[in-house]
């Protein structure tokens, strides 16, 4: 005899099941074999937990925690495999959580509504912006963020913090922006009644990291002044920013604003979502606790206000920036929009089940209104379908790449890439543009170029080794620049010739590799870069520090494992849990 | 009355999910906006504000 389902898992699978279809017609054939590499999106198949990913590196540490965390998960499931599995829970968590966030005492909410919720989550103009930009922790930290929301006010029923607030604050640190957003949703999901410090102790671990790395290298934690500016919230087509940002889009970026943005749709996506919202606002006002209320508000009024500024005053952001170390960190503005993302959603729902009372008796018209409720953010947004229309696809390595890593595996110091120019559109990446895959892929160190390109205007980057290395390829001659970059902890030199950028000068050394795609060159002499043991001691403690959340859940589910065997405690825990 | 409010709310739900399946359809088959790169440029940039 079969065992009945448990009501649980049948009332969530439906909901499950269209979040995971969403994500994967969002990816399409990204899902194929081959890496996607897409602006900062760089994933390779063993990435090194050296000193850039720990935080110790010379420039400014800008994928910190979320390389170190890469480097130890792809030691155990191969880098493209973990790459896709990422991606596809990343897309697919956040709409199960933020339909949880319609329960009401325990109550899920009827069928359609929450769909509706999981495709509002998961289909939107963050979503295809984020993903065209390669901000892949930001995503997973937009899919934590309403799970983060729902144990953050579970805590308030209980003693104890809730074991998956424990597991997901450091989930949702993966970056730096990522980090604030996970630690604006936990204090306002959970302040108050002695639970505040605690609160603010748990996000101050999660994002340690970057924080104690941002410190460590606060001489060169400032950013351009100019690049607020650029960075801003902005209109999308005709559009204005501030408008924009209610239907979660006015990313700076127009080469990744999807095309229905910026056209007419981008104004019915607006008319829509604005309309359905504020119908869904009353209802949702009344049925709501107070707690709830003023979680979800609380987020949505810190990410519209932060994504706004940076629109209204990008000269105060900027001059923030300038002088302020790591406050560069909120310069893009709608990165700050993921905070927004609950409350718009649970108002669409709720827009939805308030328009559903209202609609025609007969099956036939409810189920129409009903498909076409779910189905209103596709029809709003059809280009982000199938890797945002095909901008994302996989990629496969040249061979080339495996050879320079095995080549240098046993090399003294690190490595200078090649032309010191950030990104590359190379051809076996359909020429989509990516930060240089080049650096990660070698396993080691590396210096390369951090200047960003605008419009043909470049910002300026942040590692002063960058600026030492270019000094040492205007040296005379090809003995003296090779003895320069060796005299600044660098053992080798990587040269991608099909880059863009000015032609590297002759280095002395021995030419160990010498292929169309890639050349590299050993150098003699190398004075091995010594990091400081005061750096490595805070870059140790803020490692435990962001592992602490997840090994106190980890103990603490053994306890209540043990406690459950013994018969101490009931199987389905006690609240907070 | 209620055949009319009954054939609107099809029509309302039958054209999202029509227009849902032709922009997908559409999308697909239109030329990307920023892709592939242009690799003769001097340096790619990351992005526009234009």
């Amino acid at each position: 005899m079969r065992a009945p389902r448990s009501p649980s898992v049948a009332r969530e699978a439906p909901v499950v099941v269209w979040a995971l279809a969403l994500a994967l017609l969002v990816l399409g054939p990204a899902l194929g074999p081959g890496f996607l590499l897409v602006r900062d999106m760089v994933w390779v198949p063993d990435l090194a937990l050296g000193a850039d990913a720990l935080g110790l590196g010379s420039g400014l540490p800008r994928a910190v925690p979320s390389d170190a965390v890469v480097a130890v998960l792809d030691e155990l499931v191969p880098g493209m495999l973990l790459q896709k599995a990422v991606l596809v829970l990343a897309l697919a968590a956040g709409g199960v959580g933020a339909a949880r966030l319609l329960e009401r005492n325990g109550e899920p909410a009827a069928l359609v509504v929450r769909l509706v919720a999981v495709t509002v989550y998961g289909w939107n103009a963050l979503v295809a912006e984020r993903l065209l930009m390669g901000a892949w922790p930001v995503l997973v930290g937009y899919a934590v963020l309403p799970w983060v929301l729902g144990a953050a006010l579970r805590w308030r029923t209980g003693d104890r913090v809730p074991r998956a607030l424990l597991v997901l604050v450091p989930l949702g640190c993966l970056s730096a922006s990522a980090g604030l957003a996970t630690a604006v949703a936990v204090l306002a999901g959970s302040a108050g009644k002695g639970r505040t410090a605690k609160a603010a102790l748990l996000v101050a671990a999660g994002n340690a990291p970057w924080l104690v790395a941002g410190l460590l290298h606060a001489s060169s934690a400032t950013s351009d002044a100019a690049a607020a500016e650029v960075f801003a919230l902005r209109g999308e087509g005709s559009v204005p920013a501030p408008l924009a940002a209610l239907t979660l889009g006015g990313i700076w970026n127009t080469a990744v604003q999807p095309g229905s943005r910026t056209g007419a749709l981008g104004w019915v996506a607006l008319v829509a979502l604005v309309a359905l919202a504020a119908v869904g606002a009353r209802p949702w006002w009344r049925r709501t606790p107070d707690r709830v209320r003023v979680a979800l508000v609380a987020c949505w009024a810190v990410g519209w206000s932060l994504a706004v500024l940076t629109w209204l005053a990008p000269g105060a952001v900027g001059w923030i920036a300038e002088h302020v170390p790591g406050a560069g960190v909120v310069r893009d503005g709608a990165r700050a929009l993921v905070l927004c993302a609950p409350l718009l959603v649970v108002l669409v729902a709720e827009g939805v089940r308030a328009l559903a009372s209202r609609a025609p008796r007969e099956r036939v018209a409810r189920v129409a209104l009903g498909v076409g409720a779910v189905l209103l953010p596709i029809a709003l947004l059809p280009d982000l379908a199938l890797g945002v229309a095909h901008r994302v696809e996989p990629a496969d390595y040249p061979a080339a790449y495996d050879e320079a890593r095995q080549l240098l595996e046993h090399r003294d110091g690190d490595v200078l890439v090649l032309p010191l120019s950030s990104y590359r559109a190379p051809d076996w990446n359909h020429r989509h543009l990516v930060l240089d895959p080049v650096g990660r892929y070698l396993g080691r160190d590396y210096v390369a170029s951090d200047v960003l390109v605008i419009d043909g205007v470049p910002l300026s980057g942040e590692d002063p080794r960058v600026q030492d290395a270019a000094r040492a390829l205007a040296e005379p001659t090809a003995q003296e620049r090779a003895a320069e970059l060796g005299r600044i902890g660098v053992g080798a030199v990587v040269i991608d010739p099909g880059a863009p950028g000015d032609p590297p000068p002759e280095i002395a050394g021995e030419s160990l590799l010498d292929r169309p795609d890639l050349r590299v060159i050993a150098l003699d002499d190398v004075d091995v870069r010594d990091i400081q043991t005061s750096w490595r001691l805070a870059m140790g403690l803020a490692w435990l520090a962001f592992l602490a959340p997840w090994a106190l859940a980890l103990l603490t589910g053994l306890r209540r494992l043990t406690r459950t065997r013994r018969g101490l405690e009931p199987a389905g825990g006690t609240p907070g849990d | 009355m209620k055949i009319l409010t009954t054939f609107a709310a099809m029509v309302v739900g039958g054209g999202i999910a029509a227009g849902s399946m032709y922009g997908l359809l559409a999308s697909q088959t239109a030329a990307p906006a920023d892709s592939p790169t242009n690799v003769n440029a001097p340096e790619f940039d990351y992005g526009s504000n234009n």
